[in-house]
C-alpha cells in the first residue's frame, strides 16, 4: 500500500521556483495497477521520481508525504532509502533501453541488482536473473547477448527483469513503450498485465496516452498541470467522467469507429511556470464561469472513491456524462 | 479525377553501413511502390518503424533520390527533368515534419521562417500573405508571433508554425510525416482537424505518414499499408480498418489502445520488424505470420483485388 499526502514538489530555475506537483492525495493498493494519466506539465514523471527518491538536486520537497507499507519514506537516509528502492519498489522509464550497459550481457546485468544488494552469491545470482528473464519471455539464446544484439522490444524486457528480479512489491512504469512500435508495445502491455496477475506486483502505469491506460489500470488518476482533476475505478471514469478535462480526452480518443467525429480540446497544455489563478484547467475549459477562478481543488466525490476536481460537477451545465 | 501524385515501382535501396556488400545484402527501404494520390485527396502510408515510410516522403519530397522508379507531380517527372521544371516543382511540393523542435531554425523569427520558402521559390509576397497564414493556423494575433524566437514558444505554437511554412507558398501536394505524433494527446485532434481544413479549402492532395492507423483512419480516404519496403494492403480507410485482410494489417488494427480495460491482448504476430530481412524471398512478412504456408516462402504475391478498391498482397486470399 503506498499512501500519497499533500504531495507537493516544486524546481528551482533561473527564472523562479516552478511548482510540479500542487497537493496531490492518491493511494494506491497492493496487486492493483494504477493508472496516471497526464500531458506534458502536469507532474506524472516529478511523481514517479519523488516516490523513487530519484528527484534532481533543483527539486525541493515543499509539503506532503509518501508512505509504503506504513513507512514514511521522504526524508530518508540514503542508505534506508536504497532498502525501498529497487527493492520494494522499482522503476521502468521511457528509452530505458538505452541505459543498459552496452559492455555487459543481458544476464549480467539482470543479476547485477542482487549482486549489489548483496541479495545472492554469483551463482544464485544468475540463476535468478534467468528465471527472471524467462518469466517475461526472453529465451536462453538472449541470456548471453548484449545490448546492440537485441531489438528495442527486448531490450526493454531486458529492463523490465532487472526491475523485477528483487522481487519487488511495486513497479512504476512510467511510459515504458513510448519509443516502441505499436506490435512492440502490446507485449510490453501483457508483461505488465502478467506481473500484476501471476506475481501480485503492484503496477503504477504512468502514460500521456489515455486509452492506452484505460485498457491497463484498474483505478485512473487523471493530472493535469501538477493537480489532481479526478480519480476513481476504471468503469466510473469510462462511463460517468466528472472533469471536462477528462470528457475531452475520451471524446478525442480516435477509435476508428466509423462516421464518428472526434471533439478536440481546445487550446493548449497549462504553462506551469505561469499557472492560471484557480483551476488549471479553465482557459481550455467550456464549461467554465464562475467560481473557477477562485476554485481552490476541494474535491466532490461523485461516487465511492471517485473524486472530481471541478467546482462546476453536478451543477446542471456540467453534470451530464459524455 | 486528375491525379496530382503518381509513383511508379519506386525502389531505394541503401548500402549496408560499413561492409563490402553484395547487391543482395542491400536493404531495401523501398522495394517497389506504386502509388496514385488524386487532386484533393489524403492517402495514408502507415507502417513501424523501418517499414519505409519516412523514405517514401522525403522522395516525395524531393530530399531523397530514388534507386529505380518515376515520381510525377501534375505530370512533371521530380528526377528526370530540368532544372528549372524541378525547381518550379519543388515550390509546389511541401513537406511538414514531425519534430517541432528540430524542424525550425533556433536562430530565425517566426516571420523568417515563414518568409524563407516565398523567398527560396522567388515568389513575391506581402505582409500580409505572413499574417493571413499565421491567422490560419491559430496565431493570433499574428503581430504578437512575428518577431519571437523558436525557443519563446511552446510544442504546439511551433508546430502551428511549421504548418504554416509548409502551407505558405500554396503548394498543390503536401506531405505530412508523423505531424502530431510529438504533440500531446489533448492537442492531436486540434492539429488533424486544422490539417484538414486548411487541405480542403486550397483542394492540396496529401499523404499522411503515421505509424498509427487510427490517425490515418480519421484523416484519410485511402490507407497504404507499408512493411519492409512494400504495400501489403490498400484500400478505403474504412475498408482496410474495419476488414483488414493481410495478418500485418489486422495486427496494426489489433494493436491500437481501445477505451476499457483487458486482460491481455491478443495480437497474432511474431517477432519484430527489426529482426526480419528486407532481402528474404518470398512473402517479406512470412517469418512473423502465423498463417504463414510453404508457397509463402517461394512466391512472392503481389498486390491483388481481392475486393473492390481493396487490394492485399497476401497468398491467404
Amino acid at each position: 500500500m503506498i499512501k500519497i499526502k499533500d504531495l507537493t514538489v516544486s524546481y528551482k530555475s533561473r527564472t523562479g521556483k516552478v511548482r510540479a506537483l500542487d497537493s496531490v492525495n492518491a493511494e494506491i493498493g497492493n496487486g492493483e495497477i494504477f493508472g496516471i494519466v497526464g500531458e506534458s506539465g502536469s507532474g506524472k514523471s516529478t511523481m514517479a521520481m519523488t516516490i523513487m527518491g530519484l528527484l534532481p538536486r533543483n527539486s525541493l520537497i515543499e509539503a506532503g508525504s509518501i508512505e509504503v507499507d506504513g513507512k514514511e519514506i521522504i526524508g530518508l537516509k540514503p542508505e534506508e532509502a536504497r532498502k525501498i528502492r529497487g527493492k520494494k519498489i522499482s522503476l521502468v522509464f521511457q528509452g530505458a533501453m538505452n541505459t543498459l550497459n552496452p559492455l555487459m550481457k543481458i544476464e549480467d546485468q539482470v543479476a547485477e541488482p542482487l549482486l549489489i544488494h548483496r541479495e545472492a552469491k554469483r551463482e544464485e545470482a544468475l540463476r535468478r536473473a534467468r528465471e527472471t528473464l524467462e518469466i517475461i519471455g526472453l529465451d536462453s539464446y538472449t541470456w548471453k547477448k548484449y545490448p546492440h544484439e537485441l531489438s528495442g522490444g527486448m531490450k526493454q524486457r531486458a529492463v523490465i527483469a532487472t526491475a523485477i528480479v528483487m522481487n519487488p512489491g511495486t513497479i512504476i512504469a512510467d511510459e515504458p513503450s513510448t519509443a516502441l512500435d505499436v506490435i512492440t508495445q502490446v507485449q510490453i502491455m501483457n508483461i505488465l498485465r502478467r506481473l500484476q496477475r501471476e506475481m501480485d506486483i503492484t503496477v503504477i502505469f504512468i502514460s500521456h496516452d489515455f486509452p492506452l491506460v484505460s485498457e491497463m489500470a484498474d483505478r485512473i488518476m487523471i493530472l493535469y498541470g501538477g493537480k489532481v482533476s479526478e480519480v476513481g475505478s476504471n468503469r466510473k471514469i469510462l462511463e460517468e467522467p466528472g472533469h471536462p478535462y477528462t470528457r475531452g480526452l475520451i471524446n478525442s480518443v480516435p477509435t476508428m469507429t466509423p462516421g464518428r467525429r472526434l471533439e478536440a480540446i481546445p487550446g493548449e497544455p497549462v504553462n506551469i511556470r505561469d499557472p492560471p489563478e484557480g483551476c488549471r484547467f479553465r482557459p481550455r475549459c467550456t464549461f467554465a464561469g464562475e467560481g473557477c477562478e477562485t476554485y481552490s481543488y476541494k474535491p466532490v466525490e461523485a461516487g465511492q472513491g471517485h473524486l472530481v476536481y471541478c467546482v462546476k460537477y453536478g451543477e446542471g451545465k456540467n453534470a451530464g456524462s459524455s | 479525377m486528375q491525379e496530382v501524385l503518381k509513383i511508379e515501382n519506386l525502389k531505394k535501396h541503401y548500402k549496408p553501413r560499413g561492409r563490402v556488400a553484395s547487391r543482395s545484402s542491400y536493404i531495401k527501404a523501398l522495394d517497389g511502390v506504386n502509388l496514385l494520390v488524386p487532386e484533393g485527396e489524403i492517402h495514408s502510408i502507415v507502417g513501424e518503424t523501418g517499414s519505409g515510410k519516412s523514405t517514401l516522403g522525403r522522395i516525395v519530397a524531393g530530399l531523397v533520390e530514388p534507386t529505380e522508379g518515376r515520381v510525377t507531380v501534375n505530370g512533371i517527372d521530380m528526377f528526370n527533368s530540368s532544372r528549372d521544371k524541378v525547381r518550379d516543382l519543388r515550390k509546389k511540393v511541401q513537406i511538414i515534419f514531425q519534430d517541432p523542435y528540430g524542424s525550425l531554425n533556433p536562430r530565425f523569427t517566426v516571420k523568417k521562417i515563414i518568409e524563407e520558402p516565398l523567398k527560396l521559390n522567388h515568389v513575391e509576397f506581402d505582409r500580409e500573405r505572413i499574417t493571413d497564414i499565421l491567422r490560419k493556423v491559430g496565431l493570433t494575433p499574428p503581430e504578437d508571433y512575428m518577431n519571437r524566437y523558436p525557443h519563446e514558444l511552446s510544442g504546439g505554437q511551433r508546430q502551428r508554425v511549421s504548418i504554416a511554412r509548409s502551407f505558405v507558398v500554396n503548394p498543390s501536394f503536401v506531405v505530412a510525416d508523423e505531424p502530431v505524433s510529438m504533440l500531446d494527446a489533448s492537442m492531436r485532434v486540434s492539429f488533424l482537424d486544422l490539417i484538414a481544413e486548411i487541405q480542403r479549402e486550397r483542394g492540396i492532395s496529401m499523404i499522411l505518414i503515421s505509424h498509427d492507423i487510427s490517425i490515418a483512419y480519421y484523416l484519410s480516404r485511402k490507407i497504404n499499408v507499408l512493411y519492409l519496403g512494400r504495400i501489403v494492403e490498400y484500400g478505403n480507410a474504412d475498408d482496410v480498418v474495419n476488414d483488414a485482410m493481410h495478418p500485418y494489417t489486422k495486427a496494426l488494427v489489433q494493436s491500437v489502445p481501445k477505451l476499457g480495460k483487458i486482460e491481455e491482448k491478443e495480437v497474432e504476430i511474431k517477432g519484430n520488424i527489426q529482426t526480419s530481412s528486407s532481402s528474404i524471398s518470398g512473402c517479406k512478412f512470412r517469418d512473423r505470420c502465423m498463417f504463414a504456408m510453404e508457397k509463402c516462402a517461394t512466391e512472392d504475391p503481389g498486390l491483388k483485388e481481392v475486393k473492390k478498391d481493396h487490394y492485399v498482397a497476401c497468398h491467404l486470399y
